[in-house]
């Protein structure tokens, strides 16, 4: 156990008894909502931590660090950009793989990049975002994004 | 949603075969799979439970009425905490940005308002902190808040210039001083 679990796992029962207290009714919908997301997301999660404990039974850090560590350079950062912008899972799932992949040889930026651009930008989502918000905006919200992610990457790997 | 629990089937199958191959590794794969498995089990139901709370209580009702009528920093402000807020995917927020730019709220709001829900959520934030850790999760957070606001700006100058007859609105707030 440590601090972030306790406080994240607080902060909800907190919310919960509040929301309880103010209406009875909304809370028990809301709780619907949170079991209905949870079984919707479990299988991608358990798929997630099966391909971390492949990925880290398998490919020694040095191969990670090949491709996506310090040595690989900008094509590193570009590359797992690339694949972020068009792969489409919620961030937070992503955040165990990309901690696995930090702690076994990927360079700092290249880890900024790939959460970045996926969740900032989405390929699968871009056809809805053009049919709501029409071509101009979506096209140029998803193009600046996938730079912006490469710039706070880079800046990511020069300061920490 | 079935379709994601047979694509965790076809994992299940294929990793057992690969490790049926490779006997050796089947000590580290399955240790630490079992960690990020606890780790995931110990926060998950409480970011659901956040989630589930925000999405009932918060209605697009009230996050369209907020965002369409205010500009400046206040707007900017207004579009990151809303987009913050612990609810749903970033397609549930499409139609809620579409009905902002009907209402003609700022561009530059909308984008924001967009990217911020994408990418800084509260409960996602806590999850990067607990598997990224402290220096990460803040250094990324506050470089994204800067990007995503010069962003914002930064297209709704392009729009305005594009569309020359709206490009005088966007110059002085939606025209409202005579």
């Amino acid at each position: 156990m440590n601090p972030t679990i306790i406080i994240i796992n607080l902060c909800a029962l907190g919310c919960l008894i509040l929301a309880f207290t103010k209406d009875r009714a909304k809370t028990k919908q809301s709780v619907k909502v949170a079991v209905k997301s949870f079984f919707r997301i479990l299988p991608t999660v358990l798929i997630i931590i099966i391909f971390i404990g492949l990925l880290l039974g398998f490919v020694p850090p040095s191969e990670i660090s090949k491709v996506i560590g310090e040595q690989s350079g900008f094509s590193g950062v570009l590359l797992i950009a690339l694949l972020g912008a068009i792969l489409h899972i919620q961030a937070f799932i992503s955040f165990p793989l990309a901690g696995a992949l930090l702690k076994s040889g990927a360079a700092i930026s290249a880890v900024a990049a790939f959460i970045t651009t996926l969740t900032m930008v989405g390929m699968v989502t871009l056809p809805l975002e053009i049919k709501e918000l029409g071509k101009k905006i979506a096209l140029l919200r998803n193009g600046i994004s996938f730079i912006i992610a490469i710039v706070i990457a880079l800046i990511m790997g020069v300061i920490l | 949603m079935l379709r994601d629990y047979i694509l965790l089937g076809a994992t299940l199958i294929v990793a057992a075969t690969i490790l049926l191959i490779f006997p050796t590794r089947l000590d580290i794969v399955t240790t630490t799979s079992w960690a990020y498995f606890l780790e995931m089990m110990l926060i998950l139901p409480a970011v659901m439970v956040v989630m589930g709370l925000f999405t009932v209580w918060v209605s697009k009702e009230t996050v369209v009425k907020y965002l369409g009528k205010t500009s400046g920093i206040k707007g900017i402000f207004l579009a990151i905490l809303f987009g913050a807020l612990p609810t749903g995917p970033l397609y549930v927020a499409f139609p809620m940005a579409s009905s902002l730019l009907k209402k003609g709220a700022r561009i530059s709001n909308i984008v924001i308002f967009l990217s911020a829900w994408a990418c800084i959520k509260i409960p996602q934030e806590l999850v990067e902190l607990q598997f990224l850790g402290p220096k990460f999760m803040v250094s990324r957070l506050v470089l994204t808040i800067i990007f995503v606001t010069i962003m914002g700006v930064f297209i709704e100058r392009i729009i305005g210039w594009s569309d020359k007859k709206t490009s005088k609105s966007i110059g002085g707030e939606n025209g409202a001083s005579i």
